[in-house]
């Protein structure tokens, strides 16, 4: 008959010294799992390289759109300003339509840029799916066999950042919930 | 409508291009007398000096945002009748409600053209 069944296992008992021991060794050969899997998702890849290069990429994009339109503006005042006549008037109408054309190119660039990026956030979606994955994590759950809901990291920054975008009621535009001008008219209108 | 063109209008917005945007089309619609600010406190300072005829602010501003400059704006014993409109990206039903209960005017969601800009400037500025 085994041993268990004729002794109760007790902490103190000698001749379960395999028990802790066996639990130790689970834990160590989990916690060994863990570390590879945090190797494996290359954390400090995607804090110094990954994301260092998405706001770089981020940055030229908001540089980019932010001189064609001032191309694009500086070319719409020149067109409304200007005071010259027939063939002058109709150089300068060239003038600026080229400059218009070329300013459109940054749509390219950008385009490419943020290509980039959309393919820097799949990889890092990829890799923490597979992380998840290997350390058995579900949505804000607690790992396999611990019991409730965690804590999910969350920066100083982060933090302040996200209380602060709810107390002032900023979420930036477009998204879930962003209403038309259409609506927003009846509501004024019906709103006390 | 008629549209007294020459009263002073402040627009607000951290995003200098869309004060040049807004700054053209004022200009088209015949104001001349235009100013900006940045954001809320930078916007208070110019109220407090000059008595504009409106007010143009975005939203989404810092430190202080276009929802607070407005609740200042109408705590202020001085600048609580000045006529103020919210021209935002922020479109969700709780801001359009708030906005309205804070006392906004009136409300244009970005992005938006010429044509709905002077509607609601005469609707609520129009004599």
């Amino acid at each position: 008959m085994p041993h268990s069944v004729l002794r109760p296992a007790a902490p103190s008992d000698p001749a379960d010294r395999g028990g802790p021991a066996r639990e130790i060794g689970t834990v160590a050969a989990r916690m060994a799992e863990l570390r590879t899997a945090i190797s494996r998702l290359g954390v400090l890849d995607i804090a110094e390289t990954k994301l260092g290069a998405v706001q770089l990429d981020i940055n030229d994009v908001l540089a980019s759109t932010r001189s064609a339109a001032d191309t694009i503006l500086e070319a719409a005042e020149d067109l409304l300003a200007a005071t010259q006549t027939g063939n002058d008037y109709r150089m300068l109408v060239e003038q600026r339509m080229f400059a218009l054309m070329e300013a459109c190119s940054f749509q390219d660039l950008t385009g490419q840029r943020l290509q980039r990026v959309t393919h820097t956030l799949q990889a890092m979606e990829e890799r923490l799916r597979i992380f998840a994955s290997a350390v058995k994590a579900g949505h804000g759950t607690a790992l396999s066999g611990e019991v409730g809901p965690v804590t999910v990291f969350q920066g100083e920054v982060e933090r302040q950042r996200a209380a602060w975008n709810d107390a002032n009621m900023v979420h930036g535009p477009g998204g879930a919930g962003a209403i038309p001008q259409e609506t927003v008219d009846w509501l004024f209108a019906t709103t006390s | 409508m008629a549209l007294d063109t020459s009263m002073p209008i402040l627009v607000v917005d951290d995003y200098q291009t869309m004060v040049r945007i807004i700054k053209n089309l004022l200009k088209q619609l015949g104001f001349e007398d235009v100013d900006d600010a940045a954001d809320g406190t930078a916007a208070l300072d110019k109220l407090k000096q000059k008595n504009y005829g409106l007010v143009l602010s975005d939203w989404n501003l810092e430190p202080m945002t276009g929802y607070e400059l407005l609740r200042q704006v109408r705590s202020d014993d001085g600048l609580r009748a000045t006529p103020f409109i919210m021209v935002t990206a922020e479109s969700k039903t709780e801001n359009v409600i708030a906005a309205k209960k804070a006392g906004v005017n009136n409300y244009i969601v970005k992005p938006f053209n010429a044509q709905t800009l002077k509607s609601k400037i005469e609707a609520v500025c129009g004599a």
